[in-house]
């Protein structure tokens, strides 16, 4: 058989996009369970999220702190018996937290949840937070932070939020020494006792799931999750006060840490899915604009990203990339270029399908398998949107136009609109 | 039980289908048997470098990315010290578009398009990874201490910017006809997509490229044993000072690999382990702690790498370290302590087979090793281990003289 590569192969067009098939329920003290059920193996995912995160703060620092420490020992466990336990099954217990949520996701067989289960409702109702593992959760990462701020990259993005939000808000603000110092056990507990129950919750249960393992979520984690107490109000305060160009400099650095962003729409504005269509062109793949033009062909980075960071109340656009320190002038110069050239210049056809088949192969793979379609709902749920949401936004991607980019490229992303921020060595810009 | 059918092509290309058809996707995956340990030591960096190449235009196909793009695939690749592996995961209905990229590619690349530009992007990668970054030249220096001759003495990015910069399009083109050819890789087609279907497409596309002479593998230098301790005093412009322990374990082919990696986990694996809450939660001696594997064909190391508390000095935590590792040379784990870090492999052998690209480049890797099925047999490998065999691997590896020490220290 003769293959001839010179004829390239047909392109199909991308179908079969559907809103995962997911079962919703409500535990016995009400809190909503949303249950994604696939797979081959015997595995389970359970996490169970709690508006608790920055933005509900009192004080900077203590969401983190907070989820970090609910493993470190409840009124019936220290934290060694409480590793021992997870460890036994092979399971893990992940507590994180971000801008809008906290949560604690558990990890495991399905055949374990019996065991591991009861756990998480214990960490969650009895967690103590010892003095002597939040004594020492703050000098070990009083050390992080030192770490972290030999990192231009980090330098460079704390300098940007700060620029666009200012350091007394959710978002502004990079945790600091002297944040981890202040913050008490009583902290912790208060935090805890306004945020982490069961009226400001949710679940997402993916795996191998049967009745019965649903029986059991609902038997652990249906009971009364804490008091709902009143909540505090948040330290949430925009002072930002930006001006053009920001610096921050760093002698001995090889490479320059380039931010450039702005305040932004976020998931739940009407304009957000053309905006999500313009900002891929510009800068969310390999093939887009600002890839092709810095990296394919200037090779002045090894990469360079357009992100829109939405959060249920906030969002902030922000174009990001470490260049070598002689070309950070030109960089931020060719960046401007491509911000220039999607106001002026319609976006050639070809361009704007390969950019959307591309987004459409990337919706597949986020759809594909329980545990993808359980992050993939996450970011529909906090924003308190559905299947619907989903539909349209798939639809408006599709059907962007290219006098549609060029619009909304001339309405949001106008170059004196942004702010400009660099971390690097002998920072020399006009 | 990941189920696949194997064939090898007349050209020498192993091809092997996974069907599941619970995904509208196929991932294609093609490892190339070549790797930084097949690098000349005066041109390091070279294997990574050429990966950056194959994605710069072939014969037909002036850009790589473009027709992907268009076909709605994600696409991506890596070079360790063993392979360079290349992957697509793209709708079903397209997997022509992959197959015909990745087999233009591998018959005749555009050796020059992207040369000039990839070294530099390369040299960029170098900076933003290795050098600019506080630790990031740990493994440029550890590496060199613990390997006096094999090719494992160098990390993938190379030894320095320089080897990248020289690098010569007469070196690329040699590069490619020795190790970018049929009887040199795997081509694994998993997801979306029939047995035999499969089978034709592979031929169809890649049946007719010209196979090459197979690169000889033993003739990449053995490391000799190592026979006393040895020490490396770094300073560096760093906040907090660390320390390396590197000792050398048996290869990804040896039986007794599987004994030294759970060895690892019996160090360092959650925050019950041996390490982490002796030496991090009860004595505070370091902030950080970690034991793990470099898991390379040729024999790799085990490290143990942690961060010192404030305060506190290398002897003092060299010593508090000296105990713990003297625990587990000197008496075996319990049977709890086994059971354990078995759990533990079962629980990651299940969540890693929920990924399709997973099972399909361990699929890939597996057959590089001798045999697909590898990958369905490791975890009895694993379950089958004893206490006394971790006892044995902890006194055969974790000996003074088998170790290569670095002390990084803060400024």
């Amino acid at each position: 058989m003769i293959t001839d590569r010179s004829i390239a192969p047909e392109i199909h067009p991308i179908s079969g996009i559907r809103y995962p098939d997911v079962k919703s329920i409500q535990l016995t003290n009400k809190i909503p369970v949303h249950i994604l059920t696939s797979g081959m193996q015997e595995v389970a995912k359970i996490e169970l999220i709690f508006f608790a995160g920055r933005w509900q703060e009192h004080k900077r620092a203590v969401a983190t702190c907070t989820a970090s420490l609910f493993k470190e020992g409840t009124s019936k466990r220290s934290s060694l018996d409480i590793a021992n336990l997870i460890d036994y099954y092979g399971a893990s217990i992940q507590v994180s937290s971000f801008i809008d949520y906290s949560s604690l996701t558990l990890y495991c067989l399905n055949k374990h949840l019996e065991y591991l289960l009861p756990l998480m409702t214990e960490l969650i109702t009895e967690a103590s937070f010892p003095e002597s593992e939040l004594e020492l959760y703050i000098r070990n990462n009083k050390q992080k932070i030192e770490v972290n701020e030999k990192k231009v990259e980090h330098l460079g993005q704390r300098l940007f939020t700060s620029v666009l939000f200012g350091k007394n808000h959710p978002i502004g603000y990079t945790t600091s020494k002297q944040d981890l110092e202040v913050l008490s056990r009583k902290d912790l507990l208060m935090f805890k006792q306004q945020h982490y129950h069961h009226e400001n919750a949710f679940i997402i249960a993916s795996g191998k799931l049967t009745d019965s393992h649903i029986q059991l979520i609902d038997r652990h984690l249906g009971i009364p999750l804490n008091q709902p107490a009143d909540k505090k109000t948040s330290i949430v305060s925009l002072d930002a006060s930006p001006v053009d160009l920001y610096i921050d400099e760093k002698a001995d650095a090889l490479q320059s840490a380039i931010r450039v962003g702005k305040r932004f729409i976020n998931k739940l504005h009407p304009d957000y899915p053309l905006v999500k269509a313009t900002n891929l062109v510009l800068g969310e793949y390999f093939g887009s604009r600002l890839m092709s033009n810095l990296r394919e062909d200037k090779g002045f980075c090894y990469g360079i990203y357009s992100t829109i960071a939405s959060f249920v109340n906030e969002a902030y656009l922000c174009i990001a990339t470490e260049v070598g320190a002689d070309v950070t002038e030109s960089a931020l110069h060719e960046i401007e270029n491509e911000i220039l050239r999607l106001q002026n210049d319609l976006i050639d056809v070809d361009e704007l399908q390969s950019a959307m088949n591309y987004r459409m192969g990337v919706f597949l793979g986020d759809l594909d398998g329980a545990f993808n379609q359980h992050d993939f709902l996450k970011g529909l749920l906090l924003f308190g949107a559905d299947k619907e949401y989903m539909l349209h936004y798939v639809d408006r991607l599709r059907s962007a136009t290219p006098q549609a980019i060029r619009d909304i490229a001339q309405r949001y992303y106008r170059s004196d609109t942004f702010y400009k921020v660099i971390a690097g060595k002998n920072i020399n810009v006009s | 039980m990941i189920s696949f059918k194997k064939h090898t092509l007349p050209n020498g290309l192993k091809v092997i289908i996974h069907e599941d058809h619970s995904t509208p996707l196929v991932a294609v995956n093609i490892l190339y048997n070549v790797g930084s340990r097949d690098e000349h030591p005066e041109r390091t960096g070279f294997a990574h470098l050429f990966e950056h190449l194959m994605f710069g235009g072939s014969e037909h196909v002036p850009v790589f990315d473009e027709p992907l793009q268009l076909a709605g695939a994600e696409n991506n690749a890596f070079t360790s010290t063993d392979i360079t592996n290349y992957y697509e995961t793209i709708p079903a209905e397209n997997i022509e578009t992959a197959l015909w990229l990745e087999s233009d590619r591998m018959n005749k690349l555009n050796f020059n398009a992207a040369l000039d530009v990839q070294r530099k992007v390369v040299s960029e990668e170098f900076k933003e990874h290795y050098l600019n970054q506080p630790y990031g030249d740990v493994w440029h220096k550890l590496r060199a201490l613990a390997y006096t001759t094999h090719p494992y003495q160098w990390p993938t990015i190379g030894k320095e910017l320089k080897h990248i910069e020289d690098a010569s399009l007469r070196d690329v083109e040699e590069f490619f006809y020795t190790y970018y050819r049929p009887n040199n890789a795997i081509l694994v087609l998993a997801g979306h997509i029939g047995t035999e279907e499969g089978f034709a497409l592979a031929n169809k596309w890649f049946g007719n490229i010209a196979p090459g002479s197979t690169p000889d593998k033993t003739l990449i230098p053995k490391e000799p044993v190592q026979t006393s301790a040895r020490y490396l005093e770094v300073k560096a412009d760093v906040p907090v000072t660390a320390i390396y322990k590197a000792y050398h374990m048996p290869a990804r082919y040896d039986d007794h690999y599987f004994a030294a990696d759970l060895l690892s986990d019996v160090l360092s694996a959650g925050r019950s382990s041996r390490l982490f809450h002796p030496l991090v939660k009860e004595k505070k001696i370091f902030s950080e702690i970690s034991a793990y594997i470099t898991g390379s064909i040729d024999p790799g190391l085990l490290v143990v790498e942690g961060k010192l508390a404030q305060g506190i000095s290398t002897e003092q935590a060299e010593e508090a370290l000296q105990i713990e590792l003297n625990k587990v040379i000197r008496e075996q784990i319990t049977t709890d302590e086994l059971q354990k870090v078995k759990n533990r492999i079962e629980s990651q052998m299940e969540f890693g087979e929920t990924e399709l690209l997973n099972r399909t480049m361990g699929l890939a890797y597996s057959e590089l090793l001798g045999d697909a099925d590898l990958i369905n047999q490791e975890k009895q490998q694993y379950l089958s281990v004893t206490a006394s065999e971790i006892q044995q691997q902890a006194i055969s590896v974790l000996r003074t003289d088998n170790c290569s020490t670095m002390h990084y220290l803060a400024s």
